[in-house]
């Protein structure tokens, strides 16, 4: 026993089976050596009690389930704004629906300045809706203009004025206004059948990227399909 | 009523987000000591709990059971700080932890009973035994930690770290040797100390 100490570990946690507990329990009775050493260890182990941890408070910010905020509850050039944000955050994967959302900075970002810290709380917060509906209109806008100037580019020339060309009459207008909202349209139902599955796997990445994959397609065929099909977009 | 971790894993693999909520819930706590323990920054192990259940939650469908939930939470973050002590170039094992001033000590009695001299006693022995733990060579460190202050088995940490059961009695009894001398000749030191202190000053 004396030459093999680390028995006596199983003895000082109670963790050998009743036959090895006795045989060391017979020889420490009559070996004043490893009376000490068992001792010490469990001296040892009472001064590792002390060591506490600071005071902690949740960092978590929970999973919402989709229905606690949804989708549905946006109006549609919202729902088409997240549609071209995902197509954006297509190399991000799935941090960005998460990323969205005010929280702690994660390992990967730690070396970048931090933002400041916003507390976890329960649900979505108003404020977290409006500073998400402010980004959602920024992009929107300059994605609208760089997929229309795509479009143009891919059309047939008579039919698509150059990008900068303005609306000259309320006809043209109108027009061009009844267009955008179809898109738009297209867009947010593809965006809704994509939202009510990624919002419920957000920390997914592989599915994720997928899945915006496949709504980048949709997205961008309905897009061009659409266009040269109207031949107003310009006009 | 209460489900068991497995149920919980098993409800969250299938969607629902309210399970993994609770998962965190019931682990954030032991994983942030976890993390502590191990980084020495109260910051930093913070951000170590958020990615260590963002892994989690992202890695659940591997998950396949074959050790306990905790265990493989466990698991993530000490590979986590494996990765953020790398990552960030710091030593900062060798940091004394914060928060260590005798500013709030106060506050800070565990009971009510503890004596401000208690206290400080107990805050120095804090401060000692994450100096001597800071020293230890990683593996008798995290089977100490896994073993002291989260109370698996010897076996649940063999699965874990990956070593045979007999491996890790050796850890640990190599590291608790170690602390055993560094403590023992630090409080012979604070010892001999207070008696130079009170002898100047009362000569
Ligand atoms: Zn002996």
């Amino acid at each position: 026993m004396c030459d093999e100490r680390e028995r006596l570990i199983g003895y000082v946690y109670d963790e050998c089976d009743p036959d090895e507990r006795q045989v060391i329990a017979d020889h420490v009775a009559s070996c004043e050596t490893c009376q000490q050493e068992i001792s010490g260890l469990r001296r040892v182990r009472e001064d590792l009690l002390a060591w506490d941890v600071p005071e902690y408070e949740s960092v978590w910010r929970p999973f919402v389930p989709p229905r606690a905020v949804s989708w549905r509850d946006l109006p549609v050039w919202a729902l088409a704004a997240a549609a071209v944000l995902l197509l954006l955050a297509g190399g991000a994967g799935g941090a960005f629906t998460y990323a969205m959302l005010p929280h702690r900075p994660v390992l990967a970002a730690a070396a970048a300045p931090r933002p400041a810290v916003i507390p976890a709380s329960d649900v979505v917060r108003a404020a977290d809706l409006d500073a998400l509906e402010a980004r959602l209109t920024e992009k929107l806008q300059n994605e609208v203009d760089a997929r229309v100037k795509l479009v143009a580019a891919h059309a047939p020339a008579p039919a698509i004025e150059p990008a900068s060309d303005v609306a000259t009459s309320p006809e043209d207008l109108r027009r061009q206004v009844q267009t955008l909202r179809v898109t738009l349209d297209r867009v947010s139902k593809a965006q809704d059948q994509l939202s009510k599955s990624v919002y419920a796997d957000l920390m997914s990445f592989g599915e994720t990227q997928r899945r915006i994959e496949q709504g980048n397609n949709y997205i961008l065929t309905s897009l061009v399909k659409h266009a040269p099909a109207d031949g107003s977009m310009g006009r | 009523m209460t489900r068991t971790d497995e149920e919980l894993v098993a409800r969250a693999t299938a969607g629902d987000l309210e399970s993994f909520n609770q998962l965190v819930a019931r682990w954030e706590r032991p994983i942030h000591a976890l993390a502590y323990r191990t980084l020495g920054r109260d910051e930093d192990a913070r951000d170590v709990v958020q990615e260590a259940f963002l892994r989690a939650y992202r890695g659940l469908r591997g998950f396949k059971g074959e050790a306990k939930f905790s265990s493989w939470l466990y698991r993530i973050t000490l590979n986590l700080c494996r990765d953020w002590v790398r990552c960030e170039r710091r030593a900062a094992l060798v940091q004394p932890p914060e928060g260590t001033d005798a500013v709030d000590l106060a506050d800070e009695r565990a009971a009510p009973t503890e004596s401000v001299e208690e206290l400080v006693a107990r805050r120095e022995m804090s401060k000692a035994v994450s100096r001597a733990m800071a020293e230890l060579p990683e593996e008798q460190r995290h089977a100490i930690l896994l073993k002291e202050y989260h109370g698996l088995t010897f076996q649940e940490i063999a699965d874990m770290l990956g070593c045979p059961l007999s491996t890790v009695k050796t850890r640990l009894y190599q590291g608790l040797s170690v602390l055993r001398r560094r403590l023992e000749r630090q409080q012979a030191e604070e010892a001999s100390l207070r008696r130079a202190t009170w002898e100047s000053s009362s000569s």
